[in-house]
């Protein structure tokens, strides 16, 4: 699998440089192509991980929701992330500096209920 | 799935750069331009259902 992995990486980058060579759109297309297989596979095998860490937080009682939080929190960067990085291979890093920031405001207001319930405890202990 | 469909990509790529030559040679370039344009939406359609299942898969795994 990790092998898959590399030829997929290593023969998008050859196919996106020759075809970006001659200024044809086909660049961008293989570069999509490319990191989405990769992105898949790597989902192939967080997805096991995944329902391990959802039994561990709903074993773990209350503290489970604001780890899901998190849990979410990683999945929206990651995206934002990936769809940056091929905006940026293709050339215009505006949109992707947009879309970064995008995800991080997205994160600052997922974090927003915590913070709260964290102030109500810390008022409370006071 | 898997690396056959940048081998897809790569080929519809090189078909359509030829035959965009061969039109362009031939005078007649907005028919170049079209083929093009066709091949790239060609592409689009393939990765679509691979965009589509990819988000499904991230959505239910991260619970977003």
């Amino acid at each position: 699998m990790l092998w898959k992995v590399l030829l997929i990486a290593l023969l998008g980058t050859c196919l996106a440089v020759y075809f970006k060579e001659q200024k044809n759109v086909m660049g961008t297309a293989i570069v999509i192509a490319a990191s989405l297989l990769i992105v898949f596979y790597t989902m192939v095998f967080l997805s096991g991980l995944g329902e391990k860490v959802k039994q561990l937080l709903s074993a773990m009682g209350s503290g489970g929701k604001y780890l899901m939080t998190l849990f979410k929190m990683l999945g929206i960067t990651y995206v934002c992330d990936l769809t940056a990085g091929i905006c940026k291979d293709a050339g215009n890093a505006s949109i992707a500096h947009q879309l970064q920031i995008f995800g991080k405001l997205l994160v600052i207001s997922l974090s927003v209920p915590i913070l709260s319930t964290l102030m109500e405890t810390v008022s409370a202990l006071l | 799935m898997g690396v056959n469909i940048i081998f897809k990509i790569a080929a519809v790529g090189i078909l359509v750069s030829v035959l965009g030559q061969v039109l362009k040679h031939s005078g007649r370039e907005d028919q170049a331009f079209l083929a093009s344009l066709a091949g790239l939406i060609l592409v689009l359609f393939w990765l679509l259902p691979y965009i589509s299942e990819l988000f499904r898969t991230i959505e239910t795994m991260f619970s977003l």
